[in-house]
């Protein structure tokens, strides 16, 4: 028998409500598997390395450089005409001299050729006279049925999704880190920390997020279309009480879709139990760089490419989320196309015409 | 958000607490940097009365240099604690004249008029969205008289006032109204904590405090359900307890569509087992009881081990292992 610490909701631990350092804990008392007995205390207390970085650093200042205010150029504030290029950070420009790119090549040619095998081998094996997708877009779905899309057991699988938060980009204190546990779960897990840099620049900090990055080979993009027919977004996880929001990121060849995403929030209620949300596709709302549009329309998930869970709740502290997978769930009594009212704009609007 | 506003104003003669550097001209007469307001408050009076009381004392002497007081005055914010009151940010959106910056022609509306007094008026509804401040009609109507019915700052507060409702209560694991501007104690937000985590609804919480001397705020916080107490019964003694562990957890089984209903009777069985299992019996591990301490070490958790042992008699013939502060504690 187990007694193991659960980091505690977050809303706990707001500077108004708690006194810092106060001691509340919540413990679980469990029964364990027995693989799990040997494991390490999961939930330590994270260093942030870079804030003792910038306090050490003398002289130039480890920060990026102020952003210009001009009648010409471009603006900062992220609205869809606005993106600078697809990754949607200004001035981004990744050059790479011949060399590097020779180097990397044996790599690239590897890892390429085993996608093409890999794809290959599964047309050759889904080469049938039966169309599922045909059967499932003329309404063969039942009811309560779930499909899981991705699981997080093994390292590969770990490996398509990319984790990041403010201090990366030297845009802030946080920290985060995305790993495997020993039951065949991913736990993202880390360190929220509002502080901003003070460089005139940012002015809001406090962020950490994981985003999937599947690609086919030669570097296509994979489209999540065959979520198309399901009504619910479906993932199995077990939070520590904070909200975080699942993004569905469908950036497209023209630059006002490059940051296009549709977002809802993922609340979570802590402790022990796994917890099974299922988000309908229908509550989804349109975002542009995180920020709500006016012009709201419905998720269209034949041009979604990636899915992302982000955290950016305000509050400082540690936070872990652990993930068993990620599925969609079809409820046939849900009939809701959309939540939000899809108000007729005037000529003028935020969008342009 | 680092420029420095070098804006000077003209002190007022009356000064709620303020302490002013000494200085040639006379009291009333001297040019004091807009800050000063907010810095000379000594820490400890430094509460909502004083940062209205600037507010108002800025009203009364100026008619110009808006911008400047309210980007000097949102640096102060949190350190006076008034970030998460509305009537604050009312105060703060009154300063800024009424009727004067309303576009009158075209180009006025289709251009940012008045571009830095809708910047400020943004960056202060920004502050109060960050701060999850729930806005309503009047703050709509401040805003409306000062900026006009559609302009750029204007159109910040109707989206603010359509989307944070709609997703305000959007959590169903919490009801925000139970902690929201309610100075709750250690033990009764643990005990909101505990209702959140426990996912079955027959769960009872309950609260035991110790009459001690030396520390009068002692406390533990127990939630356990029946089922639990139950599941708990049912080991055996002195149980090897990493033997036994639950059978992985098939939430959506994978059904073939086949026709074969000769072994039906199993089938049926089988379903019927696999629906009494309670929610307690998780993927790895059964989860038979959850608590709150008022410290976090061995010590505090083994006396919440005590008190579970007097509604749990089994629970001493079993072996617990604590693992609490590092070192395990059998």
């Amino acid at each position: 028998m187990l007694i193991q610490r659960h980091l505690l909701p977050r809303f706990l631990c707001k500077s108004s409500l708690v006194p810092s350092g106060s001691n509340i804990t919540a413990l679980s008392f469990s029964k364990e598997a027995p693989q799990e007995e040997n494991q390490k205390p999961r939930r330590s207390i994270m260093t942030n390395p870079l804030k003792d970085k910038l306090q050490k650093a003398q002289g130039e200042a480890n920060v990026l450089e102020k952003k210009k205010r001009s009648v010409f150029a471009r603006s900062t504030v992220p609205v869809n005409i606005n993106i600078p290029n697809p990754k949607g950070i200004p001035g981004y420009d990744p050059t790479y001299s011949a060399k590097e790119l020779l180097e990397e090549l044996p790599r690239t040619i590897k890892k390429q050729s085993k996608l093409v095998a890999k794809e290959v081998a599964q047309m050759a094996k889904s080469a049938s006279l039966e169309k599922p997708e045909f059967l499932e877009d003329i309404g063969l779905l039942r009811h309560n049925e779930a499909r899981v899309e991705f699981r997080f057991d093994t390292e590969e699988n770990r490996s398509l999704w990319h984790s990041g938060c403010d201090s990366d980009w030297k845009e802030g204190f946080s920290t985060c880190s995305f790993r495997g546990t020993d039951c065949g779960t991913a736990e993202f897990s880390g360190h929220i920390s509002t502080q901003v840099v003070k460089d005139g620049r940012v002015e809001r900090a406090g962020w950490a997020s994981l985003k999937l990055e599947d690609r086919r080979s030669f570097n296509r993009k994979k489209f999540l279309s065959r979520w198309r027919n399901f009504s619910h977004l479906l993932l199995k996880v077990r939070g520590d009480g904070r909200s975080y929001k699942v993004m569905l990121h469908s950036p497209l060849s023209m630059d006002f879709t490059w940051g296009d995403s549709f977002s809802y929030p993922l609340h979570t209620h802590g402790g022990p139990y796994w917890q099974y949300e299922k988000i309908p596709f229908s509550k989804f709302f349109h975002t542009v760089a995180g920020r709500i549009q006016d012009r709201q329309y419905k998720v269209n998930l034949e041009d979604c490419s990636s899915i992302g869970i982000v955290l950016m709740d305000r509050i400082d502290g540690d936070f872990c989320l652990e993930i068993d997978y990620i599925g969609v769930y079809n409820d046939t009594t849900h009939t809701e196309d959309f939540a939000y009212e899809t108000y007729t704009l005037p000529l003028f609007n935020t969008h342009g015409f | 958000m680092s420029k420095t506003f070098f804006s000077l104003f003209r002190s007022p003669s009356v000064q709620k607490g303020c302490r002013l550097a000494s200085n040639a001209a006379p009291v009333e007469n001297r040019l004091v940097h807009i800050e000063n307001q907010f810095e000379s408050v000594p820490p400890p009076k430094r509460d909502k009365d004083a940062f209205m009381g600037a507010i108002a004392m800025f009203k009364e002497k100026r008619g110009r240099g808006h911008v400047e007081f309210i980007n000097s005055s949102l640096k102060f914010i949190k350190e006076y604690g008034v970030h998460k009151d509305l009537d604050t940010y009312k105060a703060l959106l009154n300063v800024f004249p009424k009727g004067k910056m309303i576009p009158q022609n075209t180009f006025q509306k289709i251009f940012l008029h008045y571009p830095m007094q809708q910047n400020c008026c943004v960056k202060v509804l920004d502050e109060m969205e960050w701060h999850g401040v729930q806005p309503d009609k009047e703050i709509h109507d401040i805003v409306v008289n000062a900026f006009g019915e559609w302009n750029f700052a204007t159109k910040k507060i109707k989206r603010m006032l359509y989307w944070m409702p709609k997703l305000k209560y959007s959590n169903k694991y919490l009801d925000r109204r139970t902690v929201e501007g309610k100075s709750l104690s250690d033990c009764e937000l643990a005990g909101v904590a505990l209702k959140m985590m426990s996912r079955d609804p027959a769960t009872n919480v309950s609260l035991v405090k110790f009459k001690n001397d030396i520390m009068a705020n002692e406390w533990i916080v127990l939630a356990q359900s029946p089922s639990q107490q139950r599941l708990l019964k049912q080991l055996n003694a002195g149980d090897e307890l990493t033997t036994r562990s639950a059978e992985p957890l098939q939430e959506f089984v994978k059904e073939e569509m086949d026709e074969d209903y000769t072994n039906w009777y199993e089938d049926w069985l089988k379903r019927r087992e696999s629906s009494k299992r309670t929610i307690h019996e998780q993927q790895n591990e059964v989860i038979l009881a959850l608590g709150a301490i008022f410290r976090y070490d061995n010590d505090t958790a083994f006396r919440w081990v005590e008190e579970l042992q007097k509604t749990n008699k089994n629970l001493e013939n079993l072996r617990i292992r604590l693992r609490i502060d590092g070192k395990s504690l059998i």
